[in-house]
């Protein structure tokens, strides 16, 4: 079977025109990193079955990221080349281009965003450009579909010009006198868009926008977790679901362990969702009920952001302020995926180019970032008590992530990878493609956590029955009521924070703490050893010195910042 | 008049005349446009921060230590 390559820039199209080619449904995104785990699938070519592969986008072929060198691999392996080129931005797409063509695969072109040329006041010659590259040009519209067919009948019109190697001003000059004979430039009025685009990332509107911009999304993502919990999620947990526990609760009766173990136990004759404890009822609400509205909301604002093209904005303004973290502006957005998943987010910190920002990225991800399910949690343990205790732990760790970066900054070698990143124009969110990435992203969360959960619940259950939480307690009392003044029991939630972090903090609800031993023990646990899941990918992702040098961090810092909270916090 | 970019008045543009750094940040900024004989325009400098460049149709943002190696022979209005 041929292999064909989808070859282009970031924010090209590229991803829309292989799920439109292949039917498989995959992420676009305007940034690069997502797609570093490219996507493979399969299409006709006439009555002939050809394999497509969606390159990770890249802007040259000297790679600069891990995930360019990906991209220059995998073209060996290829028998033709799709390039999807950028018609409203021909000049820049054209440089890798033209590095393409020195190579020895057969090409075609996708002209795509084609009629976005028009609103822009951009004329291309089509016909001259073919001629001048010497390979076919197809103008194309992937979200419509616009050329789609024409670009596949092309595939047999490949061709291999065969440049000569040149010169990078070479290249340039090459690329100016090719601009300058098939493409017109007509004057056109700014459009309210282009002028938000300039707006956010204005010196000081800037500012502005990005505090509205994020303020206005944890609203929604709120708003979104809050009417999933009240319209849906409660109202089947408790009419549909509580009276089916309670029926298999009535034929567990004979059977005390292994109804404590299942259901859990009762708070005031029925099951209470959130303390009894039991695989099936806090097992289950914990993920589904609790957490899960939440994840869904925090993806589908994160995608649309991610779509629209405003987190290199983000990325940009925040540069300044990342220095003092001894990071780059880029590194906010591996921090950003954290607060869903500290999973995704370790993952992101591929594309970040030294190893040290890697190191202080992946820490400080792992110990302030808290995920969407640990949040849920936190604000159903504190919210009760009024939002400005939610405020607090979420301000503990933000002073924790700066003073933690300030200080790794100080104390590791290296020096701050220079920004370097394209602002993308804003574009419309293509509705197709966000809700696919919005959906692996979700169901990622279901299968991944769903499980781990009940695991951990079980375990709680078997050690409790068998007594030997209550030696652990013993052991650790000192630390955990001198120190951080919590109960003794709390050391429990600490250890089951291992495996999922909102259990853990699930595991305080029964504890009948005060306000100040909440926010002590939410925030310690937050900062604690990371889930199991993180663990393995921290692991994975810096190898074993440098885990061990983030453990030890982690494990310093919850001590000291839980025991100086313990201490200060006058409520 | 040659100046690095840092140093370039908002608003003016300029020819690109070298770059005053290694293999890898030629070839970085090489792949943004920004290579000998480019027209460039800074269109804003954020505090403490990067600078931010149009380049044929794109813009691009370049830190501060990376744009003090870009060299631009500025065109008078």
């Amino acid at each position: 079977m041929k292999r064909i390559l989808l070859v282009g820039n970031p924010n090209v199209g590229k991803s829309v025109i292989f799920s439109k080619l292949t039917g498989v449904n995959v992420c676009v995104s305007n940034y690069p990193g997502t797609t570093v785990e490219f996507c493979r699938g399969s299409s006709f070519v006439g009555k002939e079955e050809v394999e497509i592969i969606d390159v990770p986008g890249s802007y040259s072929l000297e790679p600069t990221s891990k995930a360019e060198e990906v991209a220059v691999e995998m073209l060996s392996e290829g028998d033709v080349i799709i390039n999807v080129v950028d018609a409203t931005n021909l000049e820049r797409n054209l440089y890798l281009t033209t590095q393409l063509l020195e190579r020895n695969i057969p090409l075609v072109i996708a002209l795509n965003i084609w009629d976005e040329t028009k609103h822009r006041g951009i004329e291309i010659n089509v016909k001259r450009l073919s001629e001048l590259l010497g390979v076919p040009v197809v103008p194309t519209n992937a979200r419509s579909g616009y050329g789609l067919d024409r670009l596949m009948r092309s595939l047999r019109d490949a061709r291999t010009p065969n440049l000569p190697p040149a010169s990078v001003d070479e290249r340039w000059r090459r690329i100016g006198e090719i601009i300058g004979e098939v493409q017109r430039i007509r004057h056109h009025h700014h459009t309210l868009l282009e002028r938000f685009e300039d707006a956010s990332i204005h010196p000081v509107g800037g500012y502005i926008v990005a505090v509205l911009i994020i303020g206005a999304t944890f609203a929604v993502i709120r708003l979104i977790g809050e009417s999933l919990i009240a319209y849906i999620l409660d109202p089947i947990f408790n009419n549909v679901y509580m009276p089916f526990l309670l029926r298999i609760g009535e034929k567990l009766a004979g059977y005390s362990l292994l109804h404590d173990i299942l259901i859990g136990k009762l708070v005031d004759g029925t099951i209470d969702f959130k303390e009894s404890f039991g695989l099936l009822s806090t097992g289950v609400y914990v993920p589904i009920g609790m957490v899960l509205p939440y994840v869904i909301a925090f993806y589908f604002m994160l995608g649309l952001l991610e779509d629209i093209g405003y987190l290199p904005r983000l990325a940009v303004l925040l540069d300044g302020f990342m220095h003092r973290l001894g990071l780059h502006g880029y590194s906010i957005i591996p921090s950003l995926l954290g607060l869903g998943c500290n999973v995704p987010a370790l993952l992101a910190t591929r594309v970040l180019e030294s190893k040290r920002e890697r190191f202080i990225v992946a820490t400080l991800i792992s110990i302030a970032v808290p995920c969407a399910a640990l949040q849920a949690m936190i604000v159903g343990l504190l919210a009760p008590f009024g939002m400005r205790y939610v405020a607090l732990v979420y301000s503990i760790l933000f002073l924790v992530w700066m003073g933690l970066g300030g200080i790794m900054r100080l104390f590791t070698r290296g020096f701050i990878p220079a920004l370097l990143i394209e602002i993308p124009p804003y574009r419309a969110p293509y509705m197709k493609t966000l809700l696919m990435k919005f959906k692996g992203r979700a169901l990622g969360f279901l299968s991944e956590a769903v499980p781990v959960v009940i695991i951990g619940v079980g375990v709680v259950n078997v050690f409790y029955a068998l007594g030997i939480l209550d030696q652990i307690a013993k052991f650790t009392s000192p630390l955990i009521t001198r120190l951080l003044g919590l109960p003794r029991e709390a050391v429990l939630a600490v250890i089951i924070g291992f495996l999922r972090k909102d259990i853990g903090v699930g595991m305080l609800a029964p504890l009948n703490m005060t306000v100040k031993q909440l926010v002590v023990g939410c925030a310690t646990l937050a900062m604690f050893f990371p889930c199991i899941a993180t663990f393995v990918v921290l692991f994975k992702e810096l190898g074993f010195i440098h885990t061990a040098r983030a453990i030890a961090i982690m494990i310093v810092t919850a001590l000291l910042v839980g025991g100086l909270l313990n201490a200060v916090l006058w409520f | 008049m040659s100046v690095t970019l840092d140093r370039m008045t908002k608003g003016a543009k300029g020819k690109v005349v070298s770059i005053a750094g290694g293999r890898g940040a030629t070839l970085k900024l090489a792949a943004q446009g920004i290579a000998p004989g480019m027209l460039i325009e800074k269109v804003g400098h954020l505090r403490g921060g990067p600078i931010l460049v149009k380049v044929g149709r794109s813009q691009v943002a370049i830190g501060k230590g990376l744009a003090s190696k870009v060299v631009v022979r500025v065109i008078p209005e």
